[in-house]
């Protein structure tokens, strides 16, 4: 009765709890009016409150309970409770307030609203029930992260914030796109499987794809962290690319494509992260490397698959708010975070050494510390499929990680050569934020059934037998004795001063010179031939815009939905070159 | 950004542990001695079914793969697929370096700026 008297209606169900993200919005609105002598010590309180806040409110959502409403005749869902969106809710909060303690420091507000906003639009997100809802948090996502990272102090922030804007918001206009093509084709906008069967499905792909980092849509992660401050990109690595895995795992789960697209992403990160001298940027790609372990895992699709996938999220986010803590913690002390500058700071930053080892092991799944136990049901999965080449790969892949990312950051920027630089260790909140991120990765990694537990899916996994230990242990002990012996035979590549080319040539580049050059011949033509031009093209528009032409036709709407999306990506795409140049 | 404690100047210090160079040595031929006891111990208990039995088990996994693909049964296998591999990669890392390095101003160039040096060339050695 109601929901027939008003387009808009919400049903509050049964739902005891909030929705996760208005607390986080509350927060950052809070933080905004406040005022006052005590304005910096309140809104201490709130960045610190407000995650606990958060878990304490997480703990009455019950799974299958849900927060519907209606907007003109479509079926929407704010909240959805399941096991999988609540293990991405309490991760989600821990990473907030690993966050906010490490960040307690920064008295900035606009990086305070940014941050809170950032993470409740990511609490949206995986909440959500439906396409449309997740697309509102998925912008919101993107223009709150931007705000951290403009906050660099580099001079290349302000570009490569606006950069990464425009690519997070082509990626939502894809979400719009294929989101209403599903409603008209399918009548339903349910945020569950939608595969690739038909267009919507590739526009939605696609869109997720570029919040993941696939190959070739890769570089606003190793474009944008880097530039963040110390403390912005250590949110902006827990949030984005989780997302974005939880989106696949709930859309794409068992699509083959992926298991290539995760193996490629594995895969050629780590040649980049080895001649990377951006320590930041190292773990850029090093994340995108672990990525493609979880899309692989979403790909192969079984239940031991989907978990391992989702447990490595968990467990990345803190191993690698841990590692990007740590380099934060060094650009702070020391103003780089650039290997060529960098060498000897165990003698003066022991203990940010000693907790970046541990996010080294972690990443690189020694046993007993929290990769060992996430990675290897990707690997088990893999092998139980048949995909034994792959497994290879990723075999492959897994030294390469240990190779730049648990001994290249640690070794460049605390042993190597000494750089002559004399620091002291970061501030007190910074080092207890390290320290639980740290205690986290060897709780997790030694008692994966605490983990395990949270998973989605019921699965039996042992990763502690003999077999797997040895094999995983012989790996990285034997890559780490390459290291040596190519470092004291001089073939290590020396860490230089330096930038690497990659996809984003093709917009930072070439894009913007080839749209000069263009510009520049459309303008010559017009002040020269303009009056010719003019005559010539007379009947072609004539013959586009008279009744029946092809202008004034009528389109569906799907067409229409794609064309729109069309016209907003080229003009992104304008933009982008513009701002590139 | 703020910070309670200033950095202090570099001064003269006590040589370190891993200051000298025969400390350093020694750690890595520990490291050395170490890598080959693993490998070794694999004689004593070989990798594979004896441990294996769980369902969803990497050993088992592994035993199957090593009865499929005929490859890495031999001891130590998997220590050799790590050092090639790092290898590889560095090898490769390296050649991919001479196609892709730029100096560090290259998207943004500032030609008014003397206290930051740019690589001489895309050639990296």
């Amino acid at each position: 009765m109601v929901r027939e008297a008003f387009p808009i209606f919400i049903d509050w169900g049964t739902i005891l709890g909030l929705p996760p993200a208005l607390i986080f919005f509350t927060g950052a609105l809070l933080i905004v009016l406040i005022r006052g002598r005590f304005q910096d010590g309140a809104r201490q309180v709130i960045m610190i409150a407000t995650p606990l806040v958060g878990l304490w409110n997480l703990t009455s959502l019950v799974p299958g309970e849900a927060w519907e409403y209606v907007i003109f005749d479509m079926d929407l869902s704010l909240v959805r409770v399941d096991r999988l969106s609540l293990l991405f809710g309490l991760l989600f909060h821990v990473g907030a307030l690993l966050g906010a303690i490490y960040a307690l420091r920064v008295k900035d507000p606009v990086q305070q609203v940014a941050a809170l906003a950032y993470a409740g639009s990511a609490l949206g997100a995986v909440f959500a029930g439906d396409y449309l809802t997740l697309f509102f948090f998925w912008e919101a996502m993107a223009v709150s992260s931007a705000f951290l990272v403009w906050a660099g102090d580099g001079k290349g922030a302000a570009s490569a914030g606006t950069r990464y804007l425009i690519i997070h918001v082509a990626s939502g206009l894809l979400l719009l796109a294929g989101a209403l093509l599903h409603l008209t084709r399918t009548g339903g906008l349910s945020f569950d499987y939608v595969g690739l069967a038909g267009v919507e499905g590739w526009l939605i792909f696609l869109a997720f794809g570029i919040k993941a980092g696939f190959p070739f849509l890769h570089n606003w992660i190793t474009d944008a962290y880097p530039e963040s401050s110390p403390t912005g990109t250590v949110f902006l690595s827990m949030f984005t690319t989780k997302v974005a895995i939880y989106a696949l795992v709930r859309g794409f789960p068992g699509t083959e494509l992926l298991i290539y697209v995760g193996a490629v992403m594995a895969l050629f990160p780590i040649f980049f992260a080895v001649i990377e001298n951006d320590l930041r940027r190292v773990l850029g790609y090093s994340m995108i490397n672990q990525i493609g372990f979880m899309v692989v895992g979403i790909g192969i699709g079984t239940d031991l698959a989907l978990n391992g996938a989702v447990a490595h999220a968990f467990n990345e986010v803190l191993f690698k708010g841990l590692l990007f803590m740590t380099m934060g913690a060094v650009l702070l002390r020391t103003g780089t975070a650039k290997g060529s500058e960098l060498g000897g700071l165990y003698k003066t930053m022991p203990k940010t050494a000693i907790l970046c080892m541990v996010g080294a092991a972690s990443i690189s799944a020694f046993p007993l510390f929290s990769g060992f136990v996430s990675k290897a049901m990707v690997m088990a999965a893999l092998l139980e499929g048949g995909h034994t080449w792959i497994w290879f790969g990723l075999l492959f892949a897994s030294a390469g990680v240990f190779h730049h990312a648990g001994i290249k950051i640690p070794f460049f920027a605390f042993f190597a050569h000494d750089s002559g630089i004399r620091t002291t260790e970061p501030p007190g909140n910074m080092m207890l934020a390290m320290v639980l991120a740290a205690a986290g990765c060897i709780f997790l990694g030694s008692l994966p059934v605490y983990l395990y537990s949270l998973l989605p899916w019921t699965v039996e996994y042992t990763p502690y037998t003999y077999s797997h230990v040895m094999l995983q242990t012989q790996l990285l002990m034997f890559s780490a004795l390459a290291f040596i012996w190519l470092k004291l035979g001089g073939i290590y590549p020396p860490e230089l001063k330096s930038v690497n080319i990659d996809v984003e040539w093709l917009y930072r580049w070439v894009g913007p010179r080839a749209a000069k050059a263009v510009m520049g011949n459309i303008m010559f033509l017009v002040t020269n031939f303009g009056e010719s031009i003019r005559e010539m093209s007379g009947p072609v528009i004539d013959r586009l815009i008279k009744p029946n032409g092809s202008l004034a036709r009528i389109l569906s709407t799907g067409a229409t939905i794609l064309w729109t999306a069309a016209i907003l990506a080229g003009f992104l795409i304008l933009y982008l070159l513009r701002g590139a140049g | 950004m703020t910070t309670d404690e200033t950095p202090p100047t570099a001064k003269e210090e006590k040589p370190r542990f891993l200051d000298n160079p025969r400390n350093v040595k020694g750690i890595l031929w520990g490291f050395l001695v170490l890598c080959l006891a693993v490998v070794g111990y694999e004689i004593y208990r070989p990798l594979g079914g004896a441990s294996g039995g769980v369902s969803g088990d990497e050993a088992e996994a592994v035993h199957h793969l090593a009865e499929r693909a005929g490859a890495l049964e031999f001891v130590g296998s998997f220590a050799l697929y790590g050092f090639v591999s790092c290898v590889a990669l560095v090898v490769l890392g390296k050649g991919l370096r001479r196609l892709a390095m730029r100096p560090e101003d290259y998207y943004d160039p500032e030609p008014t700026e003397p206290d930051e040096p740019t690589p001489t060339s895309d050639e990296a050695h």
